[in-house]
């Protein structure tokens, strides 16, 4: 689907205003050729697919478009692209990480209590945003993550769900979800990415 | 951005779909998400509150009282229509204004499809509107549980395998009837059914349906579909998840069904559906799926292959309509053979051979019996080369499947070589002429079976073995047959050991012919080891259990155990019922066969009422109708109400040449039937005229060499005879017996039937040698087909007095009338003319030996002889 320029910027005004319909124009006309120049690379195309990126870029795309900036950006197809190789990067990452774990530590981690594990994902969180946890009570903060994690997009928490609170191994996960192992890691990563915003959001409020 | 630096291409194009997929997916979530913030997080939802949050009174006319479901279409409450004060299930389109328009519409198209169908199984619509700004619906309320966990908890129960069938094909029936409305659901799964407080299903959630206009829909797959195909991947079809311009129809749900099956059936799914979606894609369109019968032993090769037939990669190889799936879940219910196997041969002979109870049931009898041999071999040889290809295009679906049709295969052209070497040797260049017998073509198959050409296939020289004990008992070699039944029991019991359906089956075949020996213990004990190996086999209900309940019924009359035999038919009609239900054919079929059991003043009438049955669900004209017709006839005539019983014959005769026409076998049988009833009312001239009548129909019905021709003859000289017509009798009875010889079926109880008659016709001529010849031959037939309390001995013996009288032989006429009138007398009331006749004959011979030697006393004899016959004829 080939837009005209001034289709183009028009439709960018609008999904930048709120228009779903316009933003879902834009995105079936650059997503195949940002698809295009993804390259997953010989070793991880079996756990990853390009379909995959996608659907984490487009959601992001809806997530974001209202932060998006047309005076910044080079072409709303340039933004489109960063999304996606962001994505692309965060589940290449994850899946080399969890390649290089010793097999032991790939193990189901299920034993885990569930306040244990919030500790750990609030940890993790939080050291990557701007709030000290220990500010926090104990409880406080595991009702704000609970709430945080409920305002997620449906993939994104259930990924967290599964990886953070019942600790389950990307493997797992992944066929708990019926998503790849590539899928997994680029959810979980926009996933902690979202939840930093919301606790933070929450936090100054 | 310069679109010209980076043009679109056709593979972007060929991608469009699945984009377009994965942006309405997103969209979905992200507004649901956004939709969830507390604050106003994007500009869309600046100033709504909680679109999930909905007011009892949400709705006006309704108050929504629980939320039952929260899914991607839309969530749905259990509510109160105020109205009507009743319970009603209300779906809303929560996002309202923020609903995207795939969302909208699909809410509408839903709506508009529930409102055209009306059918049994799918939940009515009531109303729809807009409340809030948001799309609502109101329907039954169905107060059930999910198909699958219906499933489950059924699975403690002992039938729980037979009602998970019964159940799917209701199901197939209900989406039968939207496929008829034009309509496709293309999102069957478990959830999507609802099974009712009384075991009914209900399909629900037409969301993803589509309507077919004229033929003509839009034969996109759903992977267009917004959001709603992940969560249903594991039921898509092929079709339905390769991508844009595959035509997706009606056969989408066939296959929906299919895995529906699967699970219910093995709590798995055919493939593996966890993992990447991308994986599944591919195991959905090119893995074979794994046979239900790997994950469950007990599900055998007929209800695997529905499954497997609903479940195959191409459309056109599937089931063509959900009725089609319904019909043969039915079939495998009833024990009947399936339609996704009609085809095979062997398969046929193993179904036929098991459900036919009629001697001649077996199929090689009726093609080698019905056919002539040319036709015969023709049509094997093309049965042979389309089974090999229908059976391998059509059973490789998986790799058991696929050496299971090497071996049907392999199978069926052994049985097919057999039957040729076997009509080849019919072949007149290579016989000179000389007419092979179906008696010659079972001596051959069987000693070719004894010299080990089946031997490496135990399971198929049993079925061939049960096959011509089956046509030997036909042709009334009842100690072969039963010899043969013998074997092929000990070869099943030996390649199955003793609990297996084969086995149940040669024992209660063998039971059968068992009971015509006279072997009556013998025949009950084999026929209720059959029926303990089959309840243990199929532990619960099922069409094997009634086939031997029935026959131990049977065999229960022969040893007189009538209250036995009354319960265990009264056992068989039950579980049938329960079976197939009220109303099928086969319970009605059955209903007959218990009714001529317990005949008695009350059969008449239910078998009047069966008929009714089988009239208004069979219509007018269907064989069975007919059959029951004949059936009522015959009890009327036995009860002695012979103006009905000639009522129903005549319907039944106008019926049957109506269907078969004027020169089929089953019109002259009819015509036989009412002439012997005639006879018996007296009219013998309207009989004999009847009969002479249609004596050209015959000889085209059955060729003028044919065993029911010479059958016809014999009543047609019997009516002669008895207008002492003598020539119409001689010339009937004498052709009769020349077709009798020539088919090598004169040693019959028709054979002997016939020489009778002529003896009679000879006797009245005074041709005593003749005569004597005819009846001795007729006394030598053996006794395992005219039984010695036959009445054709008492008649034979009595004849041979009657010549010996006229040849003044006075004391071995004696004797020959004393056993004459003693073994007639045994015989009961219908035999009594026959007795009269042997005590009137030994009056005669004790006047006229008194006569000839008066010293002996003999007319105290005749006078005795004479008060007896007079007191005998006294009703």
């Amino acid at each position: 689907m080939a837009l005209l320029k001034h289709e183009h910027e028009a439709l960018v005004a609008k999904a930048v205003a709120g228009d779903a319909d316009a933003l879902t124009e834009l995105l079936a006309a650059y997503g195949p050729r940002v698809e295009r120049h993804l390259d997953i690379g010989r070793r991880w195309r079996g756990v990853l697919d390009t379909a995959d990126v996608m659907q984490v870029t487009y959601l992001e795309a809806f997530l974001e478009i209202a932060r998006f900036d047309a005076a910044r950006a080079t072409t709303f197809a340039a933004w489109l692209h960063r999304l996606a190789e962001n994505n692309l990067r965060d589940a290449l990452r994850g899946l080399a990480r969890h390649k290089r774990q010793p097999a032991a530590r790939r193990v189901l981690a299920d034993a885990r209590a569930p306040d244990d594990s919030r500790d750990q994902l609030l940890d993790e969180l939080v050291s990557a945003s701007s709030t000290p946890s220990r500010a926090l009570r104990r409880e406080e903060a595991h009702a704000r993550l609970d709430r945080a994690i409920s305002q997620l997009p449906d993939d994104y928490a259930a990924v967290v769900r599964a990886s953070d609170l019942q600790g389950l191994d990307p493997d797992a996960v992944a066929a708990l979800l019926q998503r790849s192992p590539g899928a997994v890691h680029m959810l979980r990563a926009r996933a902690h990415q979202r939840l930093s915003e919301l606790l933070d959001s929450a936090a100054s409020m | 951005m310069n679109d010209a630096d980076d043009p679109v291409t056709d593979a972007d194009l060929s991608s469009a779909d699945e984009h377009r997929r994965l942006i309405d997916l997103a969209r979905h979530q992200a507004q649901r998400c956004l939709l969830r913030m507390p604050t106003p997080a994007g500009r869309w939802v600046a100033d709504t509150g909680d679109p999930f949050d909905m007011p009892g009174d949400m709705v006006e006319g309704y108050h929504l009282i629980e939320e039952l479901h929260r899914g991607g279409q839309g969530m749905v409450f259990r509510g109160v229509q105020l109205s009507t004060d009743r319970s009603v299930a209300v779906k809303i389109l929560p996002l309202g204004e923020f609903a995207t328009r795939a969302e909208r519409l699909r809410f509408e198209r839903e709506v508009e499809i529930l409102s055209q169908l009306t059918a049994p199984g799918i939940v009515r619509i009531i109303d729809s509107g807009v409340a809030s700004g948001r799309w609502w619906f109101s329907m039954e309320f169905v107060d059930g549980v999910p198909l699958d966990s219906y499933a489950r908890r059924l699975r403690c129960e002992p039938d729980a395998r037979p009602r998970v069938i019964a159940l799917c094909a209701a199901v197939a029936d209900a989406v039968n009837a939207a496929h008829l409305h034009g309509v496709i659901h293309r999102d069957l799964k478990p959830r999507n059914i609802l099974v009712d407080r009384n075991g009914q299903p209900h399909v629900l959630d037409f969301g993803l349906a589509r309507q077919e206009l004229n033929g003509i829909g839009d034969h996109t797959s759903t992977m267009t579909e917004a959001g709603q195909f992940v969560g249903s991947l594991p039921w898509a079809s092929p079709e339905q998840v390769s991508g844009a311009g595959t035509p997706v129809d009606l056969r989408a749900d066939i296959y929906g069904l299919g895995v529906i099956l699967f699970q219910l059936l093995t709590d798995r799914f055919p493939y593996r559906v966890i993992g990447p979606a991308h994986e599944v894609v591919r195991a959905i369109t090119s893995a074979e799926p794994t046979s239900p019968a790997s994950f469950d032993a007990s599900i055998d090769d007929d209800l695997a292959t529905i499954v497997l037939k609903c479940l195959n990669k191409e459309a056109s190889r599937r089931y063509q309509s959900a009725g089609d799936l319904a019909r043969d879940l039915r079939h495998y219910l009833a024990g009947d053979p399936i339609e996704a196997k009609r085809d095979s041969l062997s398969y046929l002979w193993r179904r036929r051979l098991r459900r036919h109870r009629v001697a001649a049931g077996a199929v090689f009898s009726f093609i080698l019996m019905l056919a002539g041999a040319a036709t015969v071999t023709a049509m094997l040889w093309q049965n042979a080369a389309a089974e090999r290809d229908r059976a391998i295009d059509a059973e490789l679906a998986q790799e058991r499947l696929k050496q299971r049709a090497e071996r049907e295969v392999r199978k069926t052209a052994e049985v097919n070589r057999f039957l040729q070497t076997v009509i080849g040797a019919a072949d007149p260049g290579r016989t000179q002429g000389h007419e092979l017998t179906l008696r010659e073509m079972m001596d051959t198959t069987r000693r070719q079976l004894d010299a080990g050409q089946l031997a490496e296939e135990p399971d198929l020289e049993a079925a061939v073995r049960g096959s011509i004990a089956q046509v030997l008992a036909a042709l009334g070699q009842l100690d072969d047959a039963s010899a043969q039944h013998e074997q092929a029991l000990v070869i099943r019991e030996r390649v199955h050991g003793g609990d297996h359906r084969d086995v149940a089956e040669s024992l209660v075949q063998w039971s059968e012919v068992l009971g015509r020996q006279g072997r009556r213990d013998e025949a009950l004990t084999m026929a209720q080891r059959g029926l303990d190996i089959i309840r243990r086999v199929h532990n619960g209900d099922h069409r094997d259990v009634v086939e031997c309940l029935r026959r131990v019924a049977w065999a229960h009359v022969g040893v007189t155990r009538l209250t036995e035999a009354e319960a265990r038919m009264a056992e068989a009609v039950a579980m049938l019922e329960r079976l197939v239900g009220p109303d099928d054919v086969a319970l009605l079929q059955l209903r007959l066969d218990q009714t001529v059991m317990s005949h008695s003043g009350s059969s008449v009438r239910a078998t009047a009422e069966i008929l009714d049955r089988l009239h208004d669900s069979l219509g007018p004209l269907h064989p069975d109708v007919l059959t029951a017709m004949k059936m009522l006839g015959g009890m009327l005539q036995m009860n002695g109400d012979l103006q009905s019983a000639e009522d129903w014959y005549r319907k039944s005769l106008i019926a049957t040449e109506d269907v078969y026409g004027p020169t089929h076998p089953r019109a002259i049988e009819a015509h036989m039937t009412l002439a012997q009833l005639l006879a018996q009312r007296g009219d013998l001239r309207g009989a004999f005229t009847m009969l002479l009548d249609v004596r050209a129909q015959a000889e085209v019905a059955h060729g003028t060499r044919g065993f029911g021709y010479a059958q016809f003859l014999n009543v047609l000289g019997g009516l002669a005879g008895q207008l002492r017509d003598d020539t119409h009798a001689e010339a009937s009875h004498a052709l009769a017996l020349e077709i009798f010889r020539a088919l090598r079926r004169d040693q019959s109880g028709e054979g002997a039937r016939a020489r009778i008659a002529l003896a009679q016709v000879c006797l009245r001529r005074d041709e005593l040698v003749q005569a004597e010849v005819l009846l001795n031959e007729c006394l030598a037939i053996d006794q395992s087909v005219v039984a010695p309390s036959h009445w054709m001995r008492g008649q034979a013996h009595s004849m041979l007095g009657q010549i010996r009288l006229k040849q003044r032989a006075f004391a071995a006429s004696e004797a020959l009338l004393l056993q004459a009138h003693r073994e007639l007398a045994a015989l009961g009331p219908r035999y009594e003319p026959m007795r009269d006749a042997a005590a009137r004959t030994l009056v005669r011979l004790y006047e006229a030996w008194d006569t000839a030697a008066p010293e002996l006393g003999k007319g105290a004899e005749a006078d005795a002889w004479r008060k007896r016959a007079s007191v005998e004829n006294t009703p």
